[in-house]
């Protein structure tokens, strides 16, 4: 008995550090989250259900689920489908699509649904172009037979969007695919189709499982282009709540119950992995690509470019022509200031959360037990949360310790209210995901053997992750700090709540001229300059795999 | 034995967590600071200097705005400090902040927003010879909370080429069945159609209101959706003959850098109903003084400057809004307009109205 007791106490004592800092940080960003829960316990469950299954709720409900569907098809439509293209033939433009396919992913939602709201009304090129084809002048009725203003409009933008999610986690588990398990497929007699649709998607799940929750999580927290096009989402219905009915109590309910839609999304996508664990390729000898030939290679060029071009080439072209009809008159030292602004804060926000993810997903890999995994999936949980409403529980948790503060006299101001240091808080509260799953990914790869080889040795689970694992996944490492970089940029509800004193950021800024004053042709230089500063991390992250071998 | 426990234990308060998390708290903490060194930074350290900033909450987000603030802090020395957000995510701010909230003034581009903010007892009642001799009663609160400091109509515009204006004389002749299929508006979560609502609900009360806004619902060329500026290209591309839209906008479209704008904008035509009755439904842009302010002899001084001859003079160039000013002239463009009689209903029932005028929309379907 002796020994067992010092035998846990001495795995107690080695562990610790580890397992205290991310039950800290699970706790510090589990606080606000909690409170928005503790708020709905607080209401009493009298008229919960009526608040959550009335009349209107039920059409946020349904408008979201529509949206899940619809995105969810097409993002794996596009998303595995050009991975599986890229990855595995050779066909005209191959190489260079291989890069551009996930440049969409750097057009921030909002500024996508302005651009095509721009490109597609009444003024815009597009009907322009056919008003002038058919020779229907303006005044006359309106020719162009799609509405981008609508649920199908907002559907399609947000697939456009978002689809680069599932391209990247598959394209990563399509390259590492051994080719031997296509060889054995082949000599069985099976042709290349069914080995797709009954063997490498079955054996990849996990990876473009994973791409669509990203995605679908996008979509719950998608705020600007829904209210830029009216659609009610739930993201919608709780600002209004929130802001414009004032009724915190319902917006609260809403947050809760939009965080149980994610929980079971999370949980399902859990679950599909069920008990088995994906390791890949121990010695990958990886595929040659086959050259496609005639029609075939056309058609996969033109799969390929549909969502490019779609998703990235035409509203760049649209913020081009903003930018050319009004960007000199904006181009001044302001710009420059709004500029550093948020290139300081994205690349704040992703340090820290790339950090924060490395220590929870490391604790999670060397010390498994439920608590830590329960942990760990309690501090990724921010993700799904519209960031308003994050940015609503942080403030008011830090308005508790600023009075808290106050009453001790340590301070006679506001200390963390509206400050820097929230702003990051708040941002890896919602982020922390956006980091964990490709260093989760890049621990996976590596494989359990060596981190335990390496303990077995003797080495402390801190020199083990500082000279065996890290080194081993810097591009995962790279990844997670790209993705979150280029989400921080893109972020705006969050930005728009929490950001201090004059503080003001190229997406605020595009937000009040598109949104506020009804003038989105004045934000074309900063959407272009966003959308740029979000292509270079993506170059360099193309280059790092490419010297891989990813490509 | 003895070694492998100890290096367990050690591991446990090993330096480098210590550094690490030492790292992390001076970091946050360094960052936690940042507000109050752009404060010092601005002059604003202790004691005296505190004393020389006015800090503005404000939905407004104009150039002008920037330019008549530097102007206000030249000509008194009083620092303006600006946090520029959507009124609610403001007036919200506010209120959790409590006592210790560092706004002075808050600034909303509509009337019903303020007193929302003074019902919910986050602003404070000023007197100020300077602020009634300038600003007409009906567009300030009788106690002081807020001061109307720019106005804007909300009117009706056409398409000339297929409607005549003398068909359209009233806000209540929208909802004539004659209009069935022309009618574009905006959504109810607008505060502009709230407000407009809510000053029917105070002249008519709520079952003709909620009858008026019923037959606008059957006119409707489309579900409601996007913005002013989105109804007025809608009569362009021909879904519907009218629109309901507020002053500004129009002026906006009229200096559009976009040449397919402007000529869009040449196409309609500006009505200002009920000319022959009450007159046209206007709102405010305004401002009041934040009950916890620290800096109120500050505030009062700012929203005393704004509401002075040359800063509504710059208001009035700036963004085709009306100056509040009885002596202030609008611009060319909006003069171009012609001359309109006001709705003289006190602003103070738009925002009284809002929740009611909420209601009906919801209950005419309204979307």
């Amino acid at each position: 008995m002796s020994t067992f007791v010092s035998w846990m106490r001495a795995r107690f004592r080695r562990q610790s550090p580890w397992v205290w800092s991310t039950a800290l940080i699970t706790g510090l960003i589990a606080l606000p989250l909690l409170f928005v829960l503790s708020r709905l316990v607080e209401g009493g469950t009298g008229g919960l259900f009526g608040a959550v299954f009335g009349q209107t709720t039920r059409g946020y409900l349904w408008n979201t689920l529509r949206l899940f569907l619809g995105v969810g098809v097409l993002c794996f439509v596009w998303g595995v489908g050009t991975a599986w293209l890229v990855t595995q033939y050779e066909f005209p433009g191959r190489r260079g699509l291989s890069g551009a396919l996930i440049l969409p992913l750097v057009i921030p939602t909002y500024i996508l649904a302005y651009a095509y709201a721009g490109a597609l009304d009444v003024t815009g090129p597009v009907e322009g172009l056919l008003r002038w084809w058919w020779g229907a002048p303006m005044g006359r009725a309106r020719r162009v037979p799609f509405e981008i203003m609508s649920l199908w409009g907002l559907t399609l933008l947000l697939a456009l969007n978002l689809y680069p999610y599932v391209l990247m986690t598959c394209r990563a588990a399509f390259t590492r695919q051994s080719v031997g398990v296509w060889e054995v497929a082949k000599s069985l007699g099976v042709g290349p189709w069914r080995t797709f649709f009954t063997v490498i998607l079955p054996m990849t799940r996990p990876a473009w499982v994973g791409g669509l929750t990203l995605c679908l999580l996008e979509v719950v927290n998608d705020y600007g282009a829904a209210e830029y096009y009216g659609v009610d989402t739930f993201a919608t219905a709780i600002f209004r709540a929130w802001f414009g009915r004032d009724d915190a109590p319902l917006a609260i309910r809403m947050a809760a119950l939009l965080m149980l839609l994610v929980l079971v999304l999370l949980g399902l996508e859990r679950w599909q992995r069920g008990e088995a664990r994906y390791h890949e390729g121990k010695s990958v000898r990886p595929m040659l690509r086959q050259p496609l030939h005639g029609g075939w290679a056309w058609m996969a060029t033109l799969f390929c470019v549909v969502p490019f071009f779609f998703g990235f080439v035409l509203p760049v072209l649209q913020l081009g022509w903003w930018t050319w009809q009004t960007g000199s008159k904006h181009l001044n030292a302001g710009f420059g200031r709004l500029l550093m602004n948020s290139v300081w804060v994205a690349g704040s926000v992703a340090l820290c959360a790339v950090g924060v993810a490395l220590v929870i997903a490391y604790t999670v890999r060397v010390f498994e037990g439920p608590w830590v995994q329960r942990m760990a999936r309690l501090a990724l949980v921010g993700y799904s949360i519209p960031g308003t409403v994050i940015a609503v529980g942080v403030m008011v948790v830090a308005a508790q310790v600023d009075r808290l503060l106050m009453g001790w006299r340590w301070t006679h101001q506001t200390m963390l209210g509206g400050s820097f240091g929230l702003l990051l808080a708040a941002f890896v509260v919602r982020f922390l995901m956006v980091a964990y799953s490709p260093i989760e990914t890049g621990f996976q790869k590596n494989g359990r053997n060596l981190n335990e080889a390496s303990r077995l040795l003797g080495h402390s689970p801190w020199r083990t992750l500082w000279l065996v694992e890290l080194p081993l996944m810097k591009s995962a490492l790279l990844a997670a700090f790209l993705l979150v970089f280029i989400d921080a940029l893109k972020e705006l509800p969050l930005t728009l709540f929490l950001r201090w004193g004059n503080f003001q950021t190229l997406s605020t800024e595009i937000y009040n001229y598109a949104k506020q004053m009804e003038v989105a042709e004045e934000a074309g230089l900063y959407a272009l300059f966003l959308v740029l500063v979000g292509m270079l991390p993506v170059f360099f992250l193309e280059k790092l795999l490419g010297h891989q071998g990813d490509r | 034995m003895y070694a492998r426990t100890s290096q367990g234990f050690l591991s446990c308060f090993s330096v480098r967590w210590w550094f690490l998390w030492a790292a992390c708290c001076g970091l946050l903490w360094a960052a936690g600071c940042q507000k109050q060194d752009t404060l010092s930074a601005t002059g604003a350290g202790l004691g005296k200097a505190a004393a020389g900033v006015v800090k503005v909450y404000t939905h407004r987000h104009y150039p002008t705005d920037k330019a008549l603030f530097a102007r206000f802090e030249k000509e008194t020395g009083i620092k303006v400090e600006v946090v520029q957000n959507a009124a609610d995510a403001l007036i919200k701010r506010i209120e959790l902040q409590g006592k210790n909230t560092d706004a002075d003034v808050l600034i909303t581009v509509d009337a019903g927003r303020l007193v929302r903010a003074q019902q919910k007892g986050l602003l404070q009642p000023i007197k100020s010879k300077v602020l009634e001799a300038n600003i007409p009663s009906p567009l300030r609160d009788p106690k002081g909370h807020w001061f109307g400091l720019t106005r804007r109509a909300r009117v009706i515009v056409y398409a000339k080429d297929r409607v005549k204006a003398a068909d359209l004389p009233t806000y209540e002749s929208l909802a004539e069945s004659r209009w069935k299929g022309k009618i574009l508006i905006r959504s109810s979560n607008n505060i502009y159609n709230q407000s407009l609502l809510a000053s029917l609900i105070a002249h008519h009360g709520k079952e003709k209101a909620l009858a008026w806004a019923k037959g606008v619902v059957a006119n409707m060329a489309r579900t409601p959706k996007g913005s002013d500026r989105g109804q007025m290209k809608a009569i362009a591309g021909g879904e519907g003959d009218i629109a309901v839209v507020n002053t500004y906008y129009i002026g906006l479209m009229q200096t559009s850098e976009s040449e397919k704008d402007r000529k869009l904008a040449s196409m309609l035509g500006v009505i200002f109903p009920n000319q022959g009755d009450r007159g046209a439904h206007i709102n405010i842009s305004g401002a009041g003084v934040v009950r916890h302010a620290r800096n109120k002899a500050h505030a009062v001084r700012f929203i005393e400057y704004l509401s002075s001859p040359a800063a509504q003079q710059m208001f009035a160039q700036a963004n085709h809004e009306y100056p509040v000013h009885p002596s202030v002239q609008p611009s060319k463009l909006v003069a171009s307009w012609g001359d309109f009689r006001a709705d003289t209903i006190h602003l103070f029932q738009l925002g009284d109205k809002n929740s009611q005028a909420v209601e009906v929309f919801d209950q005419a379907g309204w979307r």
